[in-house]
């Protein structure tokens, strides 16, 4: 049973033979996120709004909009596939869905001598 | 709006960006036995700054790669032959005092990082492959000149090293 679970989900690592194969890869990678949206939401229960998480979604996979390497690609849509089993299996939790949207939440750093003073900080 | 068109856009060929990274090692064996026509792969090293999970901040941050010099008040060379990379301390390195017990604490993780490599090239490769800004301080050579003993009485045309006058 638990070789079953670990199996959910699971994508057998490919080299991709060709851009164009990598290419359709991500697509398909990120068309799985999308569709898992609102199963994330209700896993989860994650308090944001869909567009949010949706957003970060496309976020992610802009992040590295201008990566031509294959190997690279290889690598990325490996760590893709392994963080929508994860998500989608509910082996991480919400802290780690959160982990995703903290640097938007992050309070200002003091700027400004006094500022940081005050926060005891250099 | 389609996501469809707008993730075709994303994957649009852009030109690429020349590499100036050495090929020293491949990090796939790709044998091609298929006839169709397809893209081969060339082996280049791969660029672990994109993978690696490190924050992109770390990039900005400048790296030293030097040998240990040697102390000069012991005689000991085992430290002097390996070489470090280390990160320079930043200035505003968001130093702080910890809350509970008043630890001298700081928010740059690369402060405590040194790593050490037997040759330069490796340690520049690494840093290379990071992405990151090294500077190389090569060490300083020490010149050994050999003294002999009976050189201070041999015949010298110029000036003698010891007057020897009674």
């Amino acid at each position: 049973m638990s070789a079953a679970m670990a199996a959910h989900l699971s994508v057998v690592t490919a080299q991709s033979p060709s851009l164009s194969a990598a290419r359709q890869s991500v697509i398909h990678l990120y068309r799985d996120f999308q569709r898992g949206v609102p199963e994330i939401m209700r896993t989860h229960q994650v308090d944001l709004p869909m567009s949010m998480i949706r957003t970060k979604i496309r976020e992610e996979f802009e992040r590295h909009r201008d990566v031509k390497d294959l190997a690279v690609i290889d690598i990325l849509l490996f760590k893709g596939r392994q963080e929508y089993q994860e998500t989608m299996n509910a082996w991480k939790q919400e802290t780690h869905i959160m982990r995703y949207f903290i640097k938007d939440d992050a309070p200002p750093k003091p700027q400004g001598f006094l500022e940081k003073f005050l926060a005891g900080r250099d | 709006m389609s996501t469809s068109l707008l993730v075709k856009q994303a994957m649009r060929a852009t030109p690429l960006m020349a590499s100036f990274r050495p090929a020293t090692t491949s990090a796939f064996r790709f044998n091609s036995t298929s006839t169709s026509v397809t893209e081969t792969r060339e082996p280049v090293a791969l660029q672990a700054e994109i993978v690696s999970g490190a924050p992109e901040e770390v990039r900005m941050q400048p790296c030293r790669i030097f040998k240990q010099s040697k102390a000069a008040t012991q005689s000991g060379i085992t430290n002097t032959g390996v070489w470090r990379l280390d990160f320079d301390t930043q200035l505003q390195a968001g130093r702080f005092e910890n809350e509970l017990i008043g630890w001298a604490s700081s928010a740059d993780y690369m402060q405590a990082l040194q790593m050490k490599f037997i040759s330069k090239e490796d340690a520049i490769a690494f840093a290379d492959k990071q992405g990151w800004e090294f500077t190389i301080q090569e060490p300083n050579q020490k010149i050994f000149k050999k003294k002999i003993y009976a050189d201070n009485f041999k015949y010298s045309p110029k000036k003698l090293r010891f007057v020897k006058t009674k």
